[in-house]
């Protein structure tokens, strides 16, 4: 039995090859869409999976409540770890780490800066990397030992065995290698070229280790077995209490669990608000949306054909098939179509997974010999299969065999009705996509295109050290006389970022209950000249004496502080006065979807992180990078000579946007197409069905455009249906999704509009591609055919 | 084998209501050839549907083998269907997507003969039909006569008790038309008994008995000697 279902669906499938090749087509594209998606989202979900202890790993977080600005911290204090090791029996193990850090290694002639972590002793008893050389229990038992991961390993010694060899670290002091770990997966919250561990007779460490206010470490705990985390979380604050009571106030602390540190990454005012996972969600019912639209293709084409089959259905009803049977081998011939489009759909995947990993800047790869990709397959094609052949086996299998076989079949409105229900569903889902495409893309360029208050074009970043602290005059000075700079400042951080946040200055008159927390960076003279902010009261610092006491205040800080005539008031902060010189506009440094923080800007030339260069108009990078790189040479031998591109720092501040608006437009793209392949083959099917009509009219005297145009009426009509539907959807949904944006745009009825006409437009150009050849076809033939 | 008491059945659409049987009775007995004949619309093809339980009548008896039918269910009346009876259509109706040998197997796939057997009853009816040569052939590239062949060769593949014809040779030529009635006679000297609606008086001197048919009742009954 089981065997004829399947001949009778191949050979049904062969003989008809252009309803097959449509479906398929359609089936293919949205079972690749499927699959990439769901590449990336088992990438997403994926991360950090490959620890062994991954279940019962927690990073220590705290939130913190100053002056009532509720934030959720990852910086802890150094000596926490390890009094947490020692106190909590139910932790197994505690870890602590600086941040991501970058250094200078140094061997022989090469010279790279690589990134990584400190990490104290049970790091890699913890974390499970895999070792390539050397082994996890002795790699940094020895406080002078550094671990590599292979490429850094390889881009210091080439192919000699790395054991052993001495590096240097920021031309300051040696480490010894001691092992080397395969490169860190891309799905790991740890990125590291190397790791070091802490030294702790090392001055600062050593009273770092004693000092339980100053919180700039980061804090992991293995739980034991069975361990409660409350009573953990508990414990972690009392012991920090212990220590610090002043904290109490302030700050409790808890565990966050290693699952949730890729998804569920954002917190607000103290509460976790999701992250990726959002994106995981709205990805994952984009893919399922668009194999459906797919399979309503297949839904559509095959109760379009039925008046085709209805001969075979009554043949076999009448020699005693039941309905179950009917159904089943209809089944089975979408099912067969669904593995063929499956297999289609892995070449696919295969072909442009490089251009998806570039798309999504992950390095994604599918694994057929996996059992995950073997579940995932028989998911999709029983979806695939079942959806689509749901409605045609219903409808088929329903036919009256006596009607079918006396040739007095016809498929009604019965028939009709759910197919054009089907194809309105299609395009309400193809507008709504659309509408969001170019609604995300305009918000985009609508922060794009918002005055970040200085200007980040031919501006180029260089990390300060202390070399260039030390030269810096003579260095600007040089930079100057080669005639393609016209203007060079350093300040605290780069400009596309803010590093110190502190509590508003004191002023007179300021209210009891102000609460106001301030960004601050130090600079610099030419502060202004280089960065193109616009000082809209006062005067810039000029490098006076009296700077040093002086102050600038952007726009939003006189706004929060509620200042009338800023300029020449008395600022105290810390223990020193200040007197306000000048108001900067606003400068967008950290999110551009964000409003701008106060801020104060001070002159502190000696505390500067970052070298900004403004190039001269019309000079090209080209040309003036060779020129700023022999400076540096000269200036700071030390270092290999690093630089940004502001314009491109800020540009990685809308990496998920971006993403988001390529995938969104990828996915749209594709759902109007998949409409558009369902819509040329139900346009074809109509013109079978009324070839003779067409033939009686042209005979009677009708054009070719009249003929066009009664065949486009029907489909119209529907687009125009789903339009009307579509529009409050996409508002509905765009709107929600702008309200997470302070700076948004309004959307605009003449974005539906257009929308509406580009859907409208590219309906009547496919029926009407199909409709033409019966049109103008000699109406002799196709009367002739009856 | 087969009586019918009563038997109403009317067709009704939104203006129009069409009495297609009016209380008819017929009695048909086990080993028969029974012609039904009459004007287009009297009736004929809609009680050749209702004895083949394709459809089922509005009030009235109807038993097929001492068992009341008429209030069967699709599913009981399908399984009835598949053991009992057999088909024989004007238009042949066979299945394009599939060969003659395939065609003919198909009641046997319904009945779930296994394939073994299929195979052998298969080859013997069509050895029958003298059509074995072509076993391998669609549908379309056969003649007429040949696929009415086909299709008597599939009803009766399944050794049904009952086999209904509806105009057999109605797409036939002269010759053809004999051949397939030959064949029909052949199978009611083995047994079978046939029930044949149509509209020439040469087929219908074939059978037993001529029931004649108008406005849904019968008007004359012709016992052939």
């Amino acid at each position: 039995m089981l065997k004829n279902y399947f001949k009778i669906a191949w050979r049904n499938l062969w003989r008809n090859k252009g309803f097959s090749a449509t479906n398929l087509l359609g089936l293919t594209i949205g079972i690749t869409c499927t699959i990439f998606i769901f590449l990336w989202v088992q990438d997403e979900l994926g991360y950090n999976k490959f620890h062994k202890q991954y279940d019962h790993l927690y990073k220590v977080l705290a939130t913190r409540n100053f002056n009532n600005q509720i934030f959720t911290d990852e910086n802890m204090v150094l000596p926490l770890a390890r009094s947490i090791e020692s106190n909590i029996p139910q932790v197994k193990r505690a870890v602590v780490t600086t941040s991501r850090q970058p250094r200078i290694l140094s061997y022989a002639d090469s010279r790279l800066k690589k990134e990584g972590y400190t990490v104290s002793e049970h790091f890699f008893d913890m974390f499970s990397w895999k070792f390539i050389k050397g082994n996890p229990w002795t790699a940094i038992t020895d406080p002078s030992s550094i671990v590599l991961t292979q490429s850094s390993a390889k881009a210091l010694f080439g192919n000699t065995d790395p054991l052993d060899k001495v590096i240097r670290i920021n031309n300051e002091y040696d480490v010894k290698v001691t092992a080397v770990v395969a490169d860190v997966p891309g799905n790991s919250t740890f990125q590291f070229d190397y790791i070091m561990p802490f030294n702790y007779s090392n001055d600062y460490i050593k009273r770092s280790m004693n000092e339980w206010t100053n919180s700039s470490w980061n804090v992991f705990v293995q739980a034991g077995p069975g361990a409660s985390m409350q009573l953990i979380d508990k414990s972690i604050n009392d012991i920090k209490y212990q220590h610090d009571p002043s904290d109490k106030k302030i700050s409790t602390y808890f565990t966050f669990p290693m699952s949730k540190w890729r998804l569920y990454s954002d917190f607000k005012e103290g509460k976790n608000t999701g992250g990726m996972i959002a994106y995981v969600r709205l990805f994952s019912i984009i893919a399922v949306i668009i194999l459906l639209i797919a399979c309503i293709n297949f839904m559509n084409l095959s109760t379009a054909r039925s008046e085709k089959r209805a001969k075979e259905v009554g043949v076999r009803k009448t020699l005693g098939s039941g309905k179950r049977q009917l159904m089943f081998q209809f089944f089975s011939e979408t099912i067969i179509l669904a593995c063929i489009a499956f297999v289609l759909s892995v070449f696919a995947v295969y072909l442009l997974l490089p251009s998806f990993n570039t798309l999504v800047d992950k390095q994604l790869s599918l694994d057929i010999s996996s059992p995950v990709f073997w579940i995932g397959a028989l998911i999709i094609i029983l979806f695939t299969g079942l959806v689509a052949g749901s409605y045609p086996a219903l409808y088929l299998s329903s036919f009256n065999p006596v009607r079918v076989l006396k040739g007095t079949f016809a498929s009604g409105k019965r028939a009709v009705l759910p197919r054009h229900v089907l194809v309105v569903g299609q395009f309400v889902i193809s507008i709504v996509l659309i509408s969001a495409t170019i609604i995300i893309y305009q918000q985009i360029q609508h922060i794009k295109n918002r005055d970040m208050g200085y200007n980040p074009d031919n501006l180029i970043t260089i990390p300060a050290t202390y070399d260039t602290q030390n030269n810096f005059a003579v260095i600007k000075d040089e930079l100057i006389k080669t005639g393609k700079i016209s203007a060079v400042t350093r300040t605290l951080s780069p400009i596309t970022d803010i590093w110190w946040k502190s509590p508003a200055p004191d002023w007179e008159g300021k209210p009891a209950n102000a609460d106001i927390i301030m960004a601050g960076l130090s600079t610099d003279i030419d502060f202004s000249k280089t960065m193109g902010v616009k000082i809209l009261q006062g005067k810039d610092f000029s490098g006076m004496p009296s700077d040093s006491s002086a102050m600038l205040l952007n726009e939003a800080a006189v706004k929060a502080m509620g200042l009338q005539n800023p300029v020449g008031m008395l600022m105290r902060y810390g223990n020193r006065n200040y007197t306000v010189i000048g108001i900067t506009g606003n400068i967008v440094m950290e999110s551009p979807f964000k409003p701008v923080d106060p801020m104060m800007v001070y002159y502190q030339p000696y505390n500067c992180n970052s070298i900004s260069i403004r190039l001269g108009q019309d000079v090209s990078p080209q040309k003036a990078l060779p020129l700023i790189e022999s400076v540096f040479k000269k200036y700071n031998p030390s270092y290999p000579f690093e630089y940004q591109f502001v314009d491109e720092e800020f540009g990685k501040k809308f990496l998920t946007e971006d993403l988001i608006s390529k995938i969104t437009n990828v996915f749209a793209c594709l759902a109007i197409f998949i409409c558009c392949i369902g819509l040329a083959g139900l346009a074809s099917f109509t013109i079978e069905k009324r070839i003779r009509e067409i033939g009686v009219r042209k005979v009677l005297g009708a054009t070719v455009q009249q003929l066009l145009l009664l065949i486009s009426k029907e489909f119209l009509k529907l687009v125009l249906i789903a339009f009307v539907i579509a529009l409050p959807l996409a508002w509905w949904f765009m709107n929600d999704w702008l309200q997470q944006y302070a700076f948004r745009i309004h959307i605009s009825i003449w974005l539906f509009v257009a929308v509406g006409l580009l859907i409208l437009l590219l309906t009547l150009i496919v029926v009407s591609l199909n409709t033409l050849k019966a049109a103008i076809a000699n109406p002799v033939k196709s009367l002739r055919t009856e | 084998m087969i009586k019918i008491t009563d038997l109403e059945k009317v067709y009704r659409t939104d203006e129009v209501e069409t009495v297609a049987l009016n209380k008819l009775s017929i009695e048909v007995k086990e080993g028969e050839f029974v012609a039904v004949m009459g004007p287009s619309g009297c009736g004929k093809s809609t009680l050749l549907n209702i004895l083949g339980l394709l459809d089922d009548p509005d009030s009235g008896s109807f038993i097929f083998n001492g068992i009341e039918v008429a209030k069967f269910n699709e599913r009981k009346r399908a399984d009835l269907r598949k053991r009992n009876i057999g088909f024989v259509f004007q238009s042949f109706n066979l299945i394009d997507e599939l060969t003659v040998f395939e065609n003919v197997e198909l009641p046997l796939i319904y009945t779930g003969v296994k394939p073994g057997d299929r195979k052998k009853r298969v080859e013997e009816v069509l050895d029958k039909m003298q059509i074995m040569h072509r076993r391998n052939h669609y549908p379309q590239q056969l003649s007429g006569g040949q696929q009415q062949r086909v299709a008597v060769a599939r009803a009766v593949v399944n050794k049904p008790k009952l086999i209904l014809a509806d105009e057999p040779t109605g797409n036939l030529d002269s010759s053809n038309g004999n051949e397939v009635m030959q064949m029909l006679t052949d199978l009611n000297e083995q047994g079978t008994t046939i029930v044949m609606v149509t509209h020439s008086e040469h087929d219908a001197r074939y059978s037993h008995r001529i029931i004649r048919m108008l406005d849904g009742q019968t008007v004359l009954e012709n016992i052939m000697v």
